[in-house]
Formats: structure tokens, C-alpha cells, sequence
């Protein structure tokens, strides 16, 4: 009650101090809380900062301990495997080639482009286009049967899909319906920032499998006889 | 016990006292929260200015890391590619099995005197062989070796049926194998 009535006969008095402490909680609340607001906000975005650096830094760090030199021999591995585009020449050469290591005499050679004859046998590798083949190859049963390990065993990837071999004395005739694939590149990388890639103990499991498989160079194909028999069969270059 | 304090200023006078006590008590706390706000605002300043530097350098910092993994983003790509490649091809593998493998490793367990005269096989694991035996001991022995767990572990089924004997006394089977 007194200090009432002392602020109301001497108020002159307390005009400055009352102007302080009313200029200093303005201060604080205009000024020190927000800042305090958005420091937190910053503290935050730190927080974040250092998280993301430390994920790049990884990345970076994990990127300098990739050889180089391996890499280029894996990239060439499977692109041997799977190639981009279908290398129809290839297929062809190869299993040309193999029929002639193998002894194995190559009756007929039909080629399907991306096509897949029953839903069983499809595949369930969505992203990859596949060149089927259906071959007939005749020789000695031996002979026929490392024509077809060889097959299997060979880049680019073939896939029997159907075998039937008969074996009468010691010869065998197969005929196999091969798969070829093939698939384009992955079309980006993705940003900087996302984590890298890495090779699972399985993807270098395969990598070895891959090794012990046998690619083949092109070769140019010597074909004689066979094709179509027909009364018309004219050589449109004969006259040339 | 209760102690009283007497107050023995007259009127006048004490009332100036109470005004200078109370004038000194609010001037004391003006000044104290100045004191606050001004020591506040320095630090919340410095504190903010600090934090700004931290980020700048963590900018900088992460610029400079960006900047070298590009630098490397050949190695990346390779990288990128592999991981495709070796998930499709795993994919392939994974979903298909060698028949001719598995013909191979029969024949090795196939005893003399056994023919395979067909055999027919797709990427779905099922295999089924004709065969010819000169005896039945011959077949007993085979299906033996069969039922090895290094050999029998790799499929779901593997069953003999249809035995026959041909005029010539030769006895004809057929092999099923559905591979795992």
C-alpha cells in the first residue's frame, strides 16, 4: 500500500528506471528470444550438416579405396555377360565356335528375337530383353554333350531354356532352345549424395563364376549350303 | 518469538526513506535486467555468430567433398554398373538351373552297362532320362548312388519309374529329377 502510494506522488522519480526494465524486457523479448529461436533452428540445420558430411566423407573415403584397374575388369566381365544391345554375330560365332571345338555338326540355327514360348519358362528378370535360339546339333554323344557344357559355360550369357538329346549308338542329336540377354546401361547415376554402391559377398561370388566362363571373339562365319529350299531360290548378287 | 522492529524515523522523513529505499531497490533491478538484456544480447550475438561460422565451414567442407567425389564419379559409374549388372545376372542365374551340369555329374554316377537314350531337361529344373540297364543290379547300384546326400541334396524329387524289360532282356527305365 505504501510503495503504491510512493509511485504515485514521486513517480517522477522511478520514470527512468521503469523505462529500463521495460527497455531490457523489449530487448529480451524483441531481440535475445528469436535470436535464441532461430539458433536452435541453426543448431538443427548442423546437426544435419555434419551428418551429410559425414555420409560424403564416407562416400568419398570408400570411393578412394575402389581400384580403379579392378573395376574396369568387372565392368568388362559383365558387360561380356550382359551386354547393352544384342550382338546377334556374336551369339552366332560363338556357338559356331563351339560346335566346331566340340566336333558337333550344327543342322539348324533359328533365331527369335525377344520372344519367350511359354510363361513357365519366362524368366523373372523383368529389365533384361532376351534373344532366344532354337538349335538342332548332331554328333558323337560325347562331342554333343561338351557342345552343350561348353554352351553353358560360355559368355555372353546363354541360358538353355529346353534341351532334348537322343542318343542312338554312340550319337546323339540335340535340339536346345537357348537364351541370350542383353539390356541397356542404367541410365543415371543419381546425386552426388546418395550412397555408393557396394559389392556384396554374392555379386563377388559371381564375379568368379563369371571368370571361369569363356568369351569368345568374333569370328567371321563361313556358311555354306542350307538355307531355304525353294524352286524360286534365286541369288539376287548371282548376276553381279 | 516474534521480534517487532520499531520504527522511530518520524512522518516526513520516512517517507523519503521508504522513496530513496524503494527508488534504490527498482534501480538496482533496472539496472540488473539492463545488465541481463545487454549481457543476452552479446552472447545470443556471439553464440549466432558462431553458429553461422560453423555452417559456412560445414558448407565449405561439404562443397569440397562433392567437388572430389565428382572428381571420381568415373569410378562411381563403374561401380553403379557392376551392382546392375551383377543384380541381373544374379537374377538370371538364380532363377534358371544347368541341366547339362547335372548330366554331367549323373554320367558320372551312371555304372557301366547303363545307356541314357533321352534326355530332356528346362530351365525350370526338370529333368527326365530314358535309360537302358543290362541287369537289375545295375540299377539297384545307380539308384544307390543316387540317394547319396552330396547328389539327392540338390533336388525335390527324384524318382525311377516305368521299368520295363525289352525283347532283348535289357531293362528300360525312366529318370525324373526336379532340381531345387
Amino acid at each position: 500500500m505504501i510503495v503504491l502510494k510512493i509511485l504515485l506522488k514521486k513517480w517522477r522519480l522511478f520514470i527512468l528506471p521503469l523505462l529500463t526494465i521495460i527497455l531490457s524486457i523489449g530487448l529480451i523479448v524483441t531481440v535475445i528470444l528469436p535470436r535464441f529461436t532461430i539458433s536452435l533452428s541453426l543448431l538443427d540445420k548442423i546437426e544435419e550438416r555434419k551428418n551429410f558430411l559425414s555420409g560424403l566423407t564416407a562416400k568419398e573415403n570408400d570411393l578412394n579405396g575402389l581400384d580403379e584397374n579392378s573395376l574396369k575388369e568387372k565392368v568388362d566381365f559383365s558387360l561380356s555377360a550382359l551386354p547393352e544391345e544384342k550382338n546377334f554375330l556374336k551369339i552366332v560365332s560363338t556357338i559356331n565356335k563351339l560346335a566346331r571345338d566340340s566336333q558337333v555338326y550344327i543342322e539348324s540355327l533359328e533365331v527369335s528375337p525377344g520372344e519367350v514360348a511359354t510363361e513357365t519358362a519366362q524368366l523373372k528378370a523383368p529389365e533384361v530383353d532376351r534373344l532366344t535360339f532354337q538349335v538342332k546339333v548332331t554328333g558323337e554323344q560325347s562331342n554333343v554333350e561338351n557342345f552343350l557344357f561348353e554352351i553353358e559355360e560360355s559368355l555372353p550369357i546363354f541360358v538353355i531354356r529346353t534341351v532334348k538329346i537322343n542318343n542312338s549308338n554312340r550319337n546323339s542329336q540335340a535340339q536346345l532352345i537357348l537364351e541370350n540377354f542383353f539390356t541397356k546401361y542404367p541410365l543415371s547415376l543419381g546425386k552426388v549424395s546418395a550412397p555408393l554402391a557396394k559389392l556384396s559377398k554374392e555379386d563377388d561370388k559371381l564375379f568368379e563364376t563369371l571368370k571361369k566362363m569363356k568369351s569368345y571373339p568374333v569370328e567371321s562365319l563361313d556358311i555354306t549350303g542350307g538355307g531355304f529350299e525353294s524352286a524360286n531360290k534365286v541369288d539376287p548378287f548371282s548376276s553381279e | 518469538m516474534v521480534r517487532k522492529g520499531i520504527n522511530l524515523i518520524p512522518g516526513e522523513e520516512r517517507f523519503t526513506y521508504e522513496v530513496a529505499r524503494l527508488q534504490k531497490k527498482i534501480r538496482i533491478f533496472a539496472l540488473g535486467s539492463l545488465l541481463i538484456a545487454v549481457m543476452g544480447l552479446i552472447f545470443s550475438y556471439l553464440y549466432f555468430l558462431n553458429l553461422g561460422k560453423q555452417l559456412n565451414q560445414l558448407s565449405r567442407q561439404t562443397t569440397l567433398t562433392e567437388t572430389k567425389i565428382r572428381e571420381m564419379q568415373q569410378k562411381e559409374g563403374f561401380l553403379f554398373l557392376i551392382k546392375n549388372r551383377a543384380n541381373l545376372i544374379g537374377q538370371i542365374f538364380k532363377n534358371t538351373t544347368r541341366p547339362i551340369k547335372t548330366l554331367v555329374s549323373l554320367e558320372k554316377k551312371l555304372p557301366e552297362g547303363i545307356l541314357f537314350t533321352s534326355f530332356e531337361a528346362d530351365s525350370s529344373g526338370k529333368i527326365k532320362i530314358v535309360a537302358y540297364s543290362k541287369d537289375l543290379s545295375l540299377l539297384n547300384q545307380f539308384m544307390s548312388s543316387l540317394s547319396d546326400s552330396s547328389f539327392s541334396d540338390n533336388f525335390n524329387i527324384i524318382t525311377i519309374s516305368s521299368i520295363g524289360r525289352s525283347e532283348s532282356g535289357n531293362y528300360s527305365f525312366v529318370l525324373e529329377l526336379n532340381q531345387k
